[in-house]
Order: C-alpha cells, then sequence, then structure tokens
C-alpha cells in the first residue's frame, strides 16, 4: 500500500525532459525488443538514478555498477512493465532493492563507530570519481555532507529528499519504526544544516 | 523543555507528516516562536539546497555510461522467442477411446434398425455451398433439432461404423437440449445434462490450454454441422466425460424422443438427408488436411502457402466463412463467463496457486487466441486492415491475459503473421 504510494507520488514527481507519451512510446518499443528505444530510455534517466544511487552507497564505482545492472534487469523484465506508469519509480525500485541489499553487506564489514554520528566531518570526505561530474565548489560542498552522514541517516535523508518518499514508506522499507524516521531524518538535516550553513 | 517538544517535531512538521490535531498544535507554537520561524525557513533552505543543487552534470560521462549500459544488455527479448508450447494431449486418446468404446457396446444391441440412418447430419446445408463448410447455426430449425434428437436415441451405433459420426450425434444431441427446453413440454431429465454441461465447460479449461488434435478435430466436425454457438463446451464435454457423462447425453435425447409421435415423416426426412450427408463426408475428407486438428498442425496451416490450399480445392469464401465462423463461436464462448472471471485475468498473474483462478483465466486466455486466429486468417485473406486491427487487439489480449510463456507465443504468432502479410503483398506485387 506504502509502496504504491510512493509510486503513485513519484510517478507524478517524474521529470523528464520528454513528455509522458513519448516515454510511453519508448517503452512499448522496448517491449518488442527495440534497443535503441530503452538506449533513451536510459539516457533520460540515468542521471537522477545515478545521484539517488550515489546518495544510498556512497560509492562511485558501487553507483556505477549497481545503475547499469538496475538497467540490465529493467530490460529482461521490460516485458512485465504496466504500460501507462511512469518509468522512473519502477527503475527507481529495482535501484534500491540492490543497493539496501549491498549496503546491508557493507553494513556487516563496516566498523561500528562508522554507522555512528560520531566524527561526521564532511571536509575529510574525498569525492574520488563523483569529483568529475560536479562542475560547482558549491555542489562538491552538498556531496560532501551527505556522503559524511552515517548511513542510516543519509539513507532516510536521501529517501526523503531526492525521492520524495513520505515517513511510512521509508518505515515500511527499511523495516523501521515512523517515529524512528521522523528523528533519523530531523538529526540528519541539523547534521547538514551544520555542514552548509554559509550556503543557505 | 516546551520549545524542545516543539523543535524536535519541526522535520516531521516541515513534511506534513503530522496528525492533523499535532499538526495545528505545533503550528500555533511557531506562530509565537521566533526561533522555530527561523529553524523552519533553515529546513526548507536545506530541502531546497539539496533537491535542487545536487544535480550531476558531465554530458559525455553520460553518454559513456548509457553505450556501456546498452552493450550490456541482454541480446533482443524478441530473439528467445522460438519455442512453441506444445498442446498437452496426454490421456485425452485414452478419454476418446473409452467414450467409443462404451458407445461401441450399445452400438451392438441396435445396430440393424440404425443402417438407414447412418449418415445422419441435420439438413442445415444450403445448397451453394459445396465444399466443407457448414451453414450458419441460424439456419438449422426446431424440427431438425427434433430430428437429430430422435437420431441419437435410435441411432448411437453408428459410431462403431464411422466415429465422426458419433462425435456429432453426440454432441449435437447435447447442444440441443438447451434451445429444446422451453418448446418441449415434458422432458424428464432435462436438469441433469445441463448439469453436466455447466460443470464441464468451467473444467475444460483448467486442464487444457491448448487445443487437441481430438479437440480441434470434434469442434470442426461440429462446426461442419451448423453447430450451435457454445461449441467448445460441447466438445469439451466429449473429450472430458466419461461413460457416465455420455450414456445421460443419450438418455437424455431417447426421453424427448418420446415427445415425437410422427415416426413415418422423420424417418422419410431422413433418408432425403443421407444422400446430401453423403455428398458432404467426400467433400470434408478432400479438405480434412486443412484444418488445424492440433497447435502443431495449427502452426503448419498458418504456414501453408496459399497455393497449396486452393489446390486442395477450398474456395477462399468458404475459408472465409470457416475463420469468420470460429471469431463469432468464440466471442459467444467468451460472454459465458462472468465478469468476475474476466477479472480473475488480474490476480493470476500475481497469485497462481489460485485453481479456480487459474482455469478460468486459461480459459479466457485460450478463447482470446481463438478469436485471434479467425481473425487473423480473416485478415490475411481479406488484406483488411481492420480485421488486422482486431487480430491484434485480441492477440494483445491473449498475450496480457496470462504468464510469459504464453506472451512470448503470442510474440511469436504475431512475428509469424507479419512474415506471412509480407509474403502475400510480395505474391500480389509480382
Amino acid at each position: 500500500m506504502s509502496k504504491n504510494n510512493w509510486e503513485d507520488s513519484a510517478r507524478s514527481s517524474v521529470s523528464s525532459s520528454e513528455s509522458k507519451s513519448d516515454e510511453q512510446k519508448l517503452i512499448e518499443s522496448a517491449q518488442n525488443g527495440n534497443k535503441t528505444a530503452f538506449g533513451k530510455l536510459i539516457r533520460m534517466h540515468q542521471k537522477r538514478l545515478f545521484r539517488f544511487v550515489y546518495g544510498l552507497v556512497n560509492s562511485f564505482d558501487m553507483t556505477e555498477d549497481l545503475v547499469q545492472e538496475t538497467f540490465v534487469k529493467a530490460f529482461e523484465k521490460i516485458k512485465t512493465f504496466k504500460t501507462g506508469y511512469a518509468f522512473y519509480p519502477w527503475i527507481a525500485t529495482i535501484a534500491r532493492n540492490s543497493a539496501f541489499n549491498l549496503i546491508q553487506r557493507e553494513e556487516k564489514k563496516e566498523s561500528l563507530d562508522k554507522l555512528t554520528e560520531v566524527g561526521f566531518n564532511p571536509q575529510t570526505v574525498e569525492l574520488g570519481a563523483l569529483d568529475k561530474l560536479l562542475d560547482d565548489e558549491n555542489k562538491k560542498r552538498l556531496y560532501k555532507a551527505i556522503s559524511a552522514l552515517p548511513v542510516k541517516y543519509r539513507t532516510v535523508f536521501i529517501m526523503r529528499n531526492f525521492e520524495k518518499m513520505d515517513y511510512a514508506e521509508i518505515a515500511s522499507y527499511l523495516k523501521i519504526p515512523p517515529g524512528t524516521v521522523d528523528s533519523r531524518l530531523h538529526r540528519a538535516r541539523q547534521m547538514l544544516l551544520n555542514a552548509v550553513k554559509d550556503l543557505l | 523543555m516546551e520549545h524542545q517538544f516543539f523543535k524536535d517535531r519541526l522535520s516531521a512538521y516541515f513534511d506534513n507528516e503530522l496528525k492533523n490535531e499535532e499538526h495545528a498544535i505545533v503550528q500555533q507554537h511557531i506562530e509565537g516562536c521566533n526561533e522555530c520561524q527561523v529553524e523552519l525557513k533553515q529546513l526548507e533552505k536545506i530541502e531546497n539546497l539539496f533537491s535542487n543543487k545536487t544535480e550531476l552534470s558531465g554530458n559525455d560521462y553520460w553518454e559513456t555510461s548509457a553505450q556501456k549500459i546498452e552493450s550490456a544488455l541482454e541480446p533482443s527479448p524478441k530473439a528467445e522467442i522460438v519455442e512453441i508450447v506444445k498442446p498437452k494431449s496426454k490421456g485425452l486418446w485414452w478419454k476418446l477411446t473409452g467414450v467409443a468404446a462404451s458407445l461401441a457396446l450399445v452400438a451392438l444391441f441396435t445396430l440393424e434398425e440404425k443402417k438407414q440412418h447412418d449418415d445422419f447430419i441435420p439438413d442445415t446445408i444450403s445448397n451453394e455451398v459445396q465444399d466443407i463448410y457448414a451453414p450458419t447455426p441460424q439456419a438449422i430449425t426446431i424440427d431438425s433439432f427434433k430430428q437429430e434428437t430422435v437420431e441419437v436415441t435410435t441411432a448411437p451405433v453408428e459410431n462403431e461404423i464411422e466415429s465422426d459420426d458419433e462425435n456429432e450425434t453426440v454432441t449435437n444431441n447435447e447442444t440441443i437440449q438447451a434451445p429444446q427446453k422451453p418448446t418441449v413440454e415434458s422432458q424428464p431429465t432435462p436438469q441433469p445434462v445441463q448439469k453436466t454441461k455447466k460443470r464441464i465447460v468451467l473444467n475444460s479449461a483448467s486442464k487444457e490450454q491448448t487445443p487437441t488434435p481430438a479437440k480441434e478435430k470434434l469442434r470442426f466436425e461440429e462446426f461442419e454441422n451448423g453447430g450451435v454457438q457454445t461449441s467448445n463446451g460441447n466438445i469439451d464435454a466429449l473429450v472430458k466425460s466419461e461413460e457416465q457423462d455420455a450414456d445421460i447425453s443419450i438418455r437424455g435425447g431417447r426421453s424427448s424422443a418420446v415427445e415425437l409421435s410422427d415416426a413415418d415423416s422423420i424417418v422419410n426426412a431422413l433418408s432425403e438427408k443421407v444422400q446430401q450427408s453423403k455428398d458432404r463426408k467426400s467433400a470434408r475428407a478432400k479438405s480434412s488436411s486443412l484444418v488445424p486438428d492440433s497447435e502443431e498442425n495449427y502452426h503448419n496451416v498458418l504456414t501453408t502457402p496459399q497455393e497449396s490450399i486452393s489446390q486442395k480445392g477450398i474456395t477462399k469464401n468458404s475459408e472465409l466463412n470457416y475463420w469468420r465462423r470460429k471469431v463469432t463461436e468464440n466471442k459467444e464462448r467468451l460472454k459465458l463467463y462472468s465478469k468476475k472471471s474476466v477479472q480473475y485475468l488480474k490476480p493470476i498473474r500475481k497469485d497462481a496457486s489460485k485453481k479456480k483462478n487459474k482455469s478460468a483465466a486459461l480459459d479466457i486466455g485460450f478463447t482470446y487466441k481463438q478469436i485471434f486466429e479467425g481473425y487473423y486468417h480473416v485478415a490475411l485473406l481479406t488484406n483488411d486492415s481492420l480485421e488486422e486491427k482486431q487480430a491484434i487487439g485480441y492477440l494483445t489480449k491473449y498475450a496480457d491475459s496470462l504468464t510469459e510463456n504464453y506472451s512470448s507465443n503470442a510474440l511469436y504468432y504475431l512475428q509469424l503473421y507479419k512474415t506471412k502479410k509480407t509474403e502475400i503483398e510480395s505474391r500480389e506485387n509480382k
């Protein structure tokens, strides 16, 4: 139920350079096996998807892999996609599932102090390969601030801020109470506010 | 302390996630609290900043990335669609054999008096139609119904001689029950027959997804005899039922025969029909190889060059007639399903474990396919774009109705249709 709500809201917030009917035509064509049409869909949505996935996994290489994996999966399952719906929420769901599987695996490897807010210091964060995709110093600061967030705050913030999911949806997806979503989001915002106060 | 309480709720307030009462209370506090107002504005700025100012740049990178993803895509899904699911006819021949054997036993006792009715087929054939295809169902009169019923009661023996006729008589007998009911005053056992039929119609879908050779042949035979619209149910009845069901059908016919008093006139009418039915049988023998009697053969018929069809003496009109009748029959069949059943198509994809849903969906999907087949051939024969649209429409419904296997099949048929059409067009151009 909550997922549907999220999909509805995401559907309405789809921002694509082409109109929906164009997207629908591309989807239908891709469903008939047209790789060129699917290539256009990739170009329409990959930037937004990349930003979302990077926000979750906080690694350029992993994001590249996950985005590629997402589109490959989407093409394999394109026939099951219901025409008439927006394409982005669907691939975002695929990407999110893959990203969280990865995060759960990575969390187990990381030491506990990385999962807490102790040591939140955006200035020490290295963006690595992402640096070349950020043409502005302020943008780099914003990404550094996001990257510096502990994973439990970062995921909640990204899902809310980038994908406009509501608390209930985030809660059901992360299997945490809505109240915890509220407190984590509140804390994430406080930390980001402190990090980029001069940009406001 | 109170201020901290509201401050903790500012984030949820900003996201409009508080309950109405709580929202109103927090709002009331904010209106009178400068610190909270400032923080709320900051939340708004943070939201906008991260939403709008975090877009990525670097166009070259995205193009390269897209190309990389494209190269990682699997080959087109179309390429995988080659295999056709073959019909599951396992066990059907055994059932048919059982029915035929039981009828043959009955036949032994009544053989002598049946000779004159040997080739009985309802007299509904117009003189214009000389080949394989039967007259319209509307041409069947109440009298012919009655006569057929008599035929069934007295001559189930024919089966021993010709199994085709056996099938015709039994199926006709059963289908006749429904129209005859209102006209015949005292029919002793109409209910059991009716019930049996209903049950069989439902069950028929659950066990079989594709026409078996036996079923398809019977369907065609019935079609030839100007069978009624709900032919599939009748065929299913014959195929599915055990000896008991067959007996019920025959008893039903016998009981209605009691209603008929003028036996002499019936005998005369029958003798006139014998010659006609023989003519039709010979025409049918010529053309039977063209009738799709199984999924496999259907495929062959689809790919049979037009020349070979004309060589076998089937006219274009009669072929058109056949396929149009098929469309009509199956559209009627669709009506048998309630709206509720059609709705089963959606849940079936999610929960295929529900047997009831599955059987209904399977049957509806199969019927869609039958209608597609009809339109498919009509479109090929007439080169009519409207018919083509109809064919593709029903093909889409068929593809949507069930699992991926079926979708694959549907796409395969579509491909086949396009190829066939191109062939025909190129031939016509020449």
